[in-house]
C-alpha cells in the first residue's frame, strides 16, 4: 500500500512540472518561432480540440454519441455572425452569448432527445444538425445561404493575440472539464454511460442529468464556434456540416475516446497532418482516413490509450504479465 | 400534375426501399451502424456506368455483374474491417465513415471529378392521361422490389435465412446451437452491400453519378429504417414509399431546395412519437 500511495504521488509533482513546463512552453513560443503560419495552424488545431473536447464529454462521457454536435458549434459561430450584423455588441460578451445560443440549441435538441437510446439518438442528432444545415443553405436572407456571412470585425488583430486568446479558452474549457468530471457531477455521466438503468436505481436523475451534460457540452462547442467566427471574420454553412462534427470524432477517436488530454492531442495531429500534408494534394485525403481506420483496428484506445499504457508499464511494470502472454 | 409527382414519388420510394432494406440487414443483424452504406451506392453507379459505357456490356447484365463484385467486396470489409472492432459502436460507425470518405476519394482520383450518366436500361415511356412515365422508372421500382421479395423468401424459407434470423434474436445462443455467427455475419454484411449497389444501379441512369453521390442516399436510408422500424422488410418498404412520396410532395409544393428539410422533421416527429418507429421492435 505505501509503495502505491508513492508512485501516485510522485506522479501528481511530475504531472504538476509537466503542466507549467508546458504552460511556459506555450507563453514563449511566438517569440521562438515567429512564423505566422504556424501560429495560425496552432490556433485552428486549438479550436478544434475545443470542439472535441465538448464532444468527447457528451459522447466519450455520457455515451450519447452525438452525431450533429457541429450544431452547437455553428449555433455560437451564427449567432456572431446575426449580432454583429445588426448589433456592435462586444466581442468576449458575444462570446459568452454564442455559448448560450448553444445551451439554448442544446435544450431544444435535448429534451425530445431524452428518450432515445443508442442508435436512434445518434440519428435524431443527426438529423437536427442536417435540417439546420438544409436551412442555412435555404433561407438566404437570415444566414446568407452558401456565401455565409462575411465582413466580421476581428476581435483580436494580431495573430499572436489570438494565439495566446485560443489557448486561454481551450485551457479554461479543458480546466473546467477537468474539475466538472472529478466532482460527483461528473462522475455521474459515467455511471450512465457504463449502465443508464443502474444508474437511475441508485437514484441519479438520469434525465436531468443527460440535460445537464449536453448543456455544458453546447456550451464549450458554442464559445468555440463564436471564437472561430470572430477568428476568421466570416461564417458558412460549413461550421454546421457533418465535416466538422467528424473532424472533431476523428480527433476524439485518434487521440482517445473518454480521455481529457487524447482530444487535444488527437486535434493537434490531425490539424497538423491536414495543414503540413497540403503537397501530397488529393492524396492527403486517401491518408488520412486510411490512418484512422488502422488506428481504430490495431489501437482502439487511441495514440493516447497506446502512450498511457506504455508509460504505466515502465513506471509500475506488468504484474499481469499480458505483455508476455501477447508474445505468445 | 399532382398525379404524376404522387407516382414519380411512388416508383422512386421502391429504390430507396431497396436501399434501405440493404442497411436495416446490416443493423438489424449485425447490430452495427455502417456509414459507408452509400459508399456501396456509389460503388455500384461507378462499376455499372463502367460497365456499360466501354466494353458495352448489356445493361441487365451489368446489374448482375455489379451485385456479385460489390458483394465480395462487402464480404473483404467486413473480414477486414469490421470484424476486428465489431464491439464498439462507435468505433465502427467512425470506421465505416473514414472507409467511406477513403473510397471517395479512390473514386474521385480514378474516374475524376466530372458529372457522369449511365444509359438507361431501356429506352421509351408510355401515357396513360395526363401521366408520363419512362419504362425505366417502371423497371428501376420492379426490379428493386423484386429483390426485396426474393430476400424477404430467402431469410423466411432457407436454413441460411433462419440460421441470419437466429442471429438476429440472438448472436450468442446463436453461436451456442453451432452456427457459424462470423459466416454469416459476412455473407449479411456483402447482402447488404449488393443491395446498396443494386439500388446504385437502378438509379444510374435517372441520376447524375459523382464521387460524393452516396451521402443523400446515405440518410434517406437511415430516415426510411427510422420509419419503418430496424429489422422489419415489410415496414421498411412502406417507409421507402412514404419517403420518396414526401421528398417530391416536399419540391412539388414548398421548393427544391427544402427537400431534407420535410423528411427529417418527419424522422424526428416520428421518432418523438414512437422511439423505435412505427413497424419494428428495438433493437438497442
Amino acid at each position: 500500500m505505501r509503495f502505491k500511495k508513492d508512485k501516485i504521488g510522485g506522479n501528481m509533482a511530475f504531472r504538476l512540472v509537466g503542466l507549467l513546463l508546458l504552460l511556459g512552453l506555450i507563453a514563449v513560443f511566438p517569440y521562438l518561432f515567429a512564423d505566422q503560419y504556424f501560429l495560425h495552424v496552432v490556433i485552428m488545431a486549438n479550436i478544434i480540440a475545443m470542439f472535441a473536447l465538448s464532444w468527447n464529454l457528451i459522447s466519450g462521457y455520457m455515451g450519447l454519441v452525438n452525431f450533429g454536435q457541429c450544431m452547437f458549434f455553428g449555433a455560437g459561430a451564427y449567432l456572431i455572425g446575426f449580432l454583429t450584423k445588426a448589433y456592435n455588441i462586444s466581442p468576449p460578451i458575444g462570446i459568452l452569448l454564442g455559448g448560450l445560443a448553444a445551451v439554448l440549441l442544446s435544450l431544444i435538441v435535448g429534451i425530445p432527445c431524452l428518450r432515445l437510446r443508442g442508435a436512434y439518438y445518434s440519428i435524431a442528432t443527426l438529423g437536427f444538425s442536417q435540417v439546420l444545415f438544409t436551412l442555412s443553405l435555404a433561407l438566404p436572407k437570415i444566414t446568407g445561404g452558401e456565401e455565409g456571412i462575411h465582413g466580421i470585425p476581428k476581435f483580436i488583430q494580431s495573430v499572436e493575440g489570438n494565439y495566446y486568446f485560443s489557448f486561454l479558452l481551450l485551457l479554461l474549457s479543458l480546466g473546467a472539464l477537468t474539475l466538472l468530471l472529478r466532482s460527483r457531477f461528473g462522475k455521474r455521466f459515467i455511471s450512465i454511460r457504463e449502465d443508464e438503468r443502474l444508474s437511475e436505481a441508485a437514484g441519479i436523475d438520469t434525465s436531468r442529468c443527460k440535460i445537464n451534460g449536453t448543456a455544458i457540452s453546447a456550451f464549450v462547442a458554442g464559445v468555440a464556434g463564436a471564437y472561430f467566427c470572430y477568428y476568421q471574420t466570416q461564417v458558412t454553412p460549413d461550421v454546421i456540416s457533418e465535416g466538422l462534427t467528424f473532424s472533431g470524432m476523428a480527433a476524439v477517436v485518434f487521440g482517445g475516446l473518454g480521455t481529457l488530454f487524447g482530444p487535444i492531442l488527437g486535434a493537434y495531429v490531425l490539424t497538423f497532418l491536414d495543414e503540413y500534408l497540403y503537397f501530397l494534394m488529393d492524396y492527403r485525403l486517401i491518408v488520412y482516413p486510411l490512418v484512422i481506420m488502422l488506428m481504430l483496428i490495431f489501437s482502439p484506445s487511441g495514440i493516447f490509450g497506446l502512450l498511457r499504457g506504455w508509460i504505466k508499464e515502465r513506471a509500475y511494470g506488468n504484474p499481469s504479465g499480458s505483455e508476455s502472454n501477447k508474445k505468445l | 400534375m399532382l398525379a404524376q409527382v404522387i407516382l414519380s414519388g411512388f416508383l422512386l420510394g421502391g429504390t430507396y426501399a431497396l436501399m434501405a432494406v440493404g442497411l436495416s440487414l446490416t443493423l438489424g443483424v449485425m447490430h452495427i451502424i455502417n456509414l459507408a452504406h452509400g459508399l456501396f451506392y456509389t460503388l455500384g453507379s461507378f462499376i455499372i456506368y463502367t460497365l456499360v459505357v466501354q466494353p458495352k456490356v448489356n445493361s441487365f447484365l451489368a446489374l448482375i455483374l455489379t451485385f456479385i463484385v460489390v458483394f465480395l467486396v462487402g464480404l473483404i470489409i467486413e473480414r477486414i474491417l469490421i470484424r476486428p472492432i465489431r464491439d464498439s459502436h462507435l468505433n465502427v460507425m467512425i470506421a465505416t465513415f473514414a472507409l467511406a470518405i477513403f473510397a471517395e476519394q479512390c473514386i474521385h482520383l480514378g474516374w475524376g471529378v466530372k458529372y457522369l450518366s449511365a444509359p438507361p436500361f431501356i429506352k421509351g415511356e408510355f401515357q396513360i392521361g395526363q401521366v408520363i412515365l419512362d419504362y425505366q422508372r417502371l423497371l428501376s421500382f420492379a426490379i428493386g422490389m423484386a429483390l426485396v421479395a426474393i430476400l424477404a423468401i430467402v431469410l423466411k424459407k432457407t436454413k441460411l435465412g433462419k440460421a441470419t434470423r437466429m442471429v438476429q434474436q440472438d448472436r450468442e445462443m446463436a453461436m451456442v446451437l453451432g452456427i457459424n455467427v462470423n459466416l454469416i455475419s459476412m455473407v449479411v454484411f456483402g447482402l447488404g452491400a449488393a443491395l446498396a449497389a443494386a439500388a446504385g444501379c437502378l438509379l444510374a441512369p435517372l441520376y447524375l453519378i459523382f464521387p460524393a453521390m452516396g451521402w443523400n442516399p446515405l440518410l434517406i436510408s437511415f430516415a426510411i429504417v427510422i420509419l419503418g422500424g430496424m429489422g422489419s422488410i415489410g415496414g421498411t418498404v412502406i417507409g421507402g414509399i412514404l419517403f420518396g412520396l414526401t421528398t417530391l410532395l416536399t419540391s412539388y409544393f414548398i421548393s427544391s431546395g427544402m427537400v431534407n428539410v420535410v423528411p427529417f422533421l418527419a424522422i424526428i416527429a416520428t421518432l418523438l412519437i414512437r422511439p423505435s418507429g412505427f413497424f419494428g421492435k428495438s433493437i438497442f
